[in-house]
């Protein structure tokens, strides 16, 4: 059932300028005036190219409707393609409100495309999901989740036992009808075990997605006025640490996130580490070097040619810097880099992709739905099947309960429905 | 003429007479108007009390001081126990009755107990604001504080064979008419609902040679708690025979004139208990439908073929009954016949069964939708009670966790019903928990609350709790080598590898009392888990809804869920995940809408 509530408006495209912004409305009463004023017709969806009048200028947009119920959420979608200026962008908001139109509350366009049944709820989920999965790579791990393969294994799941519950209940219930024939111990315990068997392949192939779990963080640690800093700007692409010749100028940690090969990872610099003779501010910094090196998913250690190179920090990687100044590489596991030049930084980006790119095999479902299908499994495994039926019966129902937060409310009724269009019950 | 009652009884049924008995305990001035007072306590159905949950409903019943379970043990013909094999959550106690003799041992006690019985016909109520003050009839009035009714299927009754149809609720007798116009003013839901009877064949035109027989279990059964207070009479047996592709013929050639196929019935029928019509038309490929050959009584001159209930044309009937072995030379007693009726949505009562929009009258058994003597009798205890209770200005509520009336008042008024409603195990959640031999522990307090608990009753249950106690207290004590480690008795009757009797032969326990313990144990396990899911539920109670007026404000829920929740109105969140078609996200929308009220509020 396709619901009547007002309509309502987004930008879907990042505020700030771009090459263009895209604004959608949605809803099912959009007025007649609204198409009139865009040039478009309510009957005839498609794709339009139309200047539009706005204040005192025009605008030439570029305009995709979507007519109910065949669009994302159900209701008559439209898109207006603007040029990406956020004057342009708000004169279009003006005019939206003037015909009716309210600001979109965040996820509203997706929750009216589950409320219309466009999509499941492990679907809709999916759609946060993607809004917030940060790299190119979470989304491949969440495609499952994303095309709901997740949802056609519940329904299968939650099917399987249904089914199972209706062969026992009908035994519970209606043993003195005759009808219902005699309950196999042998079928119930070869269910059993499929289903056992599905749920332990989902909780093997899939993952809990946790929006912070994908991040990685890389630090930049070393002895003062190595060159981390300068380093750290090769790599993210711009001036973010300030550098100088003066050693200890880095104190605070500088963090930049930025992407390699679509994972995200946090790339941190911190305030050099020595002995000797330091103010307590730069002990502070080294302090905060160290706690950077503890959280790190992988540790950059940094040297000059003319130092001694020993290690500080265990399981670093290390990078050689200002290769420039040497002739011949002699340090086989190490990496020789130029942050002067740029000599290396190609390599020390695909080494730092190498030590924490994903596992490829991953796959990822939300917390919700892993944890679910994890206490499922537990009804599930100890059913014993040889058991009193009543109690076999009972684990099922306890499944079914868990499984009803990713996939809806069991009810006994449903069980009963079965159970009366399986057999022909009634004295 | 003027009466004056405390409690007046309308409808003498199994729901009018369980109100009336217990009324009378709780030591009320109770009268019962029917329309024909030796029609009292009629079997009108199968001549049978027992079976899966309905059974549950009559042991809890009787241990809230309740008859029907005596009745049962007076009048009843054969025992038998359902799912013998399987475990006692699930085991049922199942009679035969003989069927005048029930009645007349209904009556009798109902004169015991000097309920005053009155043949009239109630047909208006005079009312004060929401207080009914007295009910009419064409000569009498009555008064009473309290008012049941329970007048079955009498409301708009019509009776139907083939192309014939009668108004009336049970065959051969006056339809109650006037009550109607009452419901009508009240502005009350109704709808309308079938059921069904098969043709009753003479006892001595039955060759019982030809067919199966099932005798009853050799071992003494009882419904009630009582046990042996209540002699059984003589027993009997029943017997088992078959339709066949013949009887299938006729049935289908002549389905046109059943007037459940003619169009002459709008009712819903129930699809536990479809006529054989329906049977044969949904289930073609079935070649044959068994058919329990039951005697209504050790002198009754009448057998009934519980399966074959129909609505079809008087000749069709006997045709398809000659087909049938052991029936061809049958002669039909009483041709089966449906009833149509009007019943009253109970979603109009509150949870004690009282009309929502008034304040002392009470509606029980198959005027509610249901289906059922046990069923009737439940709710006819239930009602009776609140009737009493409220002249103290008390209710009692049976919660879904405790009782198979938790459940059944609980579904009614909650749900409504879309066919006959009977019990079924399936029904209740805490299955394990609601067991017909813990009844009694389950209803005690209750009793003892009402008064209504008889001396006998608290002896055999001290009693029983005392062997109980003895029978923990050594398995606790016990301690068998397994595997070469001391396990304690408690901790085998846990294990799936010990049964009853390897326990039973070690702690040289036995009995009724040695069994009952050992499935408190042995479910112990899934109880707590069942416990420690009623306390989340419990979370979701806290959520209380009453500020949401009109759920039309809530952002985000469809059209179709803002109707029902402004339907329902549910107290809390709880409550909401019981209504059909309720989404997560449903719930998830409300409790982001509660939070939002709650931060208004705040400001405010």
């Amino acid at each position: 059932m396709v619901r009547k509530q007002d309509s309502i408006y987004a930008l879907a495209t990042p505020e700030g300028v771009s090459a263009i912004s895209v604004i959608r409305v949605t809803g099912l009463s959009i007025s007649e005036k609204f198409f009139n004023f865009l040039g478009i017709e309510r009957k005839k969806p498609g794709v339009f190219l139309r200047k539009i009048t706005l204040g005192d200028f025009s605008e030439k947009c570029l305009i995709l409707y979507f007519k109910a119920p065949r669009s994302y959420t159900g209701e008559d979608v439209i898109e207006i393609q603007s040029h990406g200026n956020m004057v342009i962008v708000s004169e279009i908001f003006d005019v939206l409100e003037n015909f009716g139109f309210r600001e979109a509350q965040a996820g509203e366009f997706t929750k009216r495309g589950f409320l219309n049944n466009k999509f499941t709820i492990d679907e809709a989920e999916s759609v946060a999901v993607n809004v917030s999965a940060s790299s190119v790579e979470e989304l491949r791990m969440l495609e499952d989740f994303r095309l709901g393969k997740v949802g056609h294994f519940f329904s299968n799941v939650t099917k399987k036992i249904e089914g199972l519950l209706v062969t026992i209940e009908s035994q519970l219930d209606f043993s003195d009808e005759g009808a219902v024939g005699s309950i196999s111990k042998n079928n119930i315990k070869k269910e059993i075990a499929v289903l056992k068997g599905d749920l332990d392949n989902f909780l093997r192939k899939y993952s809990p997605f946790q929006s912070e779990m994908m991040k990685k963080k890389v630090v930049l640690v070393g002895q003062p006025n190595v060159g981390k800093s300068s380093l750290f700007n090769s790599l993210v692409g711009g001036k973010v640490a300030l550098v100088s010749n003066t050693p200890g100028t880095t104190r605070d940690v500088v963090r930049k996130n930025l992407f390699l090969k679509g994972v995200e990872i946090t790339l941190e610099d911190t305030a050099g580490i020595r002995t000797g003779q330091v103010s307590e501010i730069e002990k502070m910094g080294m302090g905060l070097t160290n706690e950077s090196y503890e959280t790190s998913d992988l540790c950059l250690e940094v040297f000059e040619p003319e130092q001694k190179i020993k290690k500080k920090f265990k399981d670093s990687v290390l990078i050689i810097n200002k290769s420039d100044l040497l002739k011949v590489h002699t340090k086989k596991n190490a990496l020789y880099v130029s942050a002067k030049t740029g000599a290396g930084i190609e390599e020390l980006r695909k080494l730092i992709y190498k030590y924490i790119k994903p596992d490829p095999k991953l796959s990822l479902v939300t917390e919700r739905v892993y944890k679910a299908v994890v206490k499922a499994n537990n009804s599930i495994e100890s059913v014993r099947g040889d058991d009193i039926f009543e109690i076999t019966a009972q684990q099922l129902r306890d499944a079914l309960l868990e499984l009803r937060y990713v996939y809806g409310n069991f009810s006994n009724e449903k069980i009963l429905d079965r159970v009366f269009s399986k057999f022909c019950i009634g004295k | 003429m003027t009466y004056i009652f405390d409690i007046l009884i309308i409808g003498g049924g199994h729901a009018g007479v369980e109100a009336a008995l217990i009324a009378r305990k709780m030591g009320r001035h109770v009268g019962l108007v029917s329309l024909d007072h030796t029609k009292t306590g009629r079997m009108s159905c199968n001549p049978a009390v027992g079976g899966m949950g309905k059974t549950h409903i009559a042991r809890e019943v009787d241990a809230l001081g309740g008859y029907i379970a005596e009745a049962t043990d007076l009048a009843g013909i054969q025992f038998r126990v359902l799912n013998r094999k399987k475990g006692p959550a699930v085991q049922a106690t199942r009679a035969q009755t003989d069927k005048d003799l029930y009645e007349k041992i209904i009556q009798k006690k109902l004169k015991e107990e000097d309920v005053v019985m009155i043949d009239d016909e109630i047909i208006n109520f005079k009312k004060e604001k929401k207080e009914i003050k007295s009910a009419l009839s064409k000569n009498n009035e009555y008064f009473a504080k309290s008012y049941v009714l329970t007048t079955g299927t009498f409301l708009n009754g019509s009776i139907l064979i083939g192309h014939e149809k009668n108004e009336g609720g049970r065959i051969n007798e006056r339809k109650s008419s006037g009550l109607e116009s009452f419901f009508k003013a009240l502005e009350l839901k109704t709808g309308r609902l079938k059921t069904g009877t098969p043709p009753r064949l003479n006892k001595k035109s039955v060759d019982f040679s030809s067919l199966e027989e099932q005798p009853g279990d050799n071992e003494k059964l009882f419904m009630s708690y009582l046990c042996g207070k209540n002699k059984h009479p003589k027993q009997t047996s029943c017997y088992i025979t078959y339709t066949n592709q013949k009887t299938h013929k006729i049935i289908k050639n002549n389905i046109k004139k059943s007037a459940m196929y003619s169009g002459l019935i709008s009712g819903v029928g129930p699809r536990y208990c479809p006529s054989i019509e329906d049977k044969i038309m949904r289930f073609k490929d079935k070649e044959q439908h068994q058919i329990f050959v039951e005697p209504e009584g050790l002198q009754a001159n009448t057998i009934y073929p519980n399966g074959i209930s129909t609505s079809l044309p008087k000749e069709i009937q006997e045709e398809y009954i000659r087909s049938i072995k052991g029936f061809e030379k049958a002669d039909i007693t009483q041709f089966g016949y449906a009833v149509e009726y009007d019943y009253i949505d109970p979603r109009n009562l509150d949870k004690t069964l009282r009309i929502k929009k008034l304040k002392n009258l009470f509606l029980a058994g198959q005027i509610n939708g249901t289906t059922g003597y046990e069923e009737a009798a439940g709710q006819g205890i239930v009602a009776g009670i609140n009737a009493s209770l409220l002249l103290d200005n008390e209710q009692w509520i049976p919660k879904r966790q405790d009782s198979y009336l938790g459940v059944l008042v609980d579904d009614l008024t909650r749900f409504g019903v879309s066919e006959p409603y009977r019990m079924f195990t399936s029904r209740a959640e805490h299955r394990l928990l609601l067991r017909q031999d813990n009844a009694d522990e389950r209803m005690i307090k209750y009793a003892k609350k009402f008064n209504t608990l008889d001396p006998l009753r608290e002896e055999i249950y001290s009693k029983k709790q005392t062997e109980k106690n003895k029978a923990r207290h050594i398995l606790e004590k016990t301690k068998a080598n397994v595997g070469g480690r001391k396990i304690t008795g408690t901790d085998l009757c846990k294990r799936n590898d010990f049964s009853l009797k390897d326990i039973s032969k070690i702690t040289q326990l036995k009995g009724e009392s040695f069994k009952q313990t050992y499935f408190d144990i042995r479910y112990s396990g899934y109880i707590k888990k069942q416990q420690r899911e009623l306390e989340k539920i419990k979370n979701l109670e806290e959520f209380k809804l009453g500020l949401i007026f009109d759920y039309k404000e809530v952002i985000g829920l469809s059209g179709e869920l803002q109707e029902k929740l402004n339907h329902h109105k549910p107290k809390d969140l709880q409550e909401v995940t019981n209504i059909e078609g309720i989404t997560p996200a449903a719930i998830s929308v409300l409790t982001i809408h509660l939070k939002k009220i709650d931060a208004i509020k705040a400001k405010h």
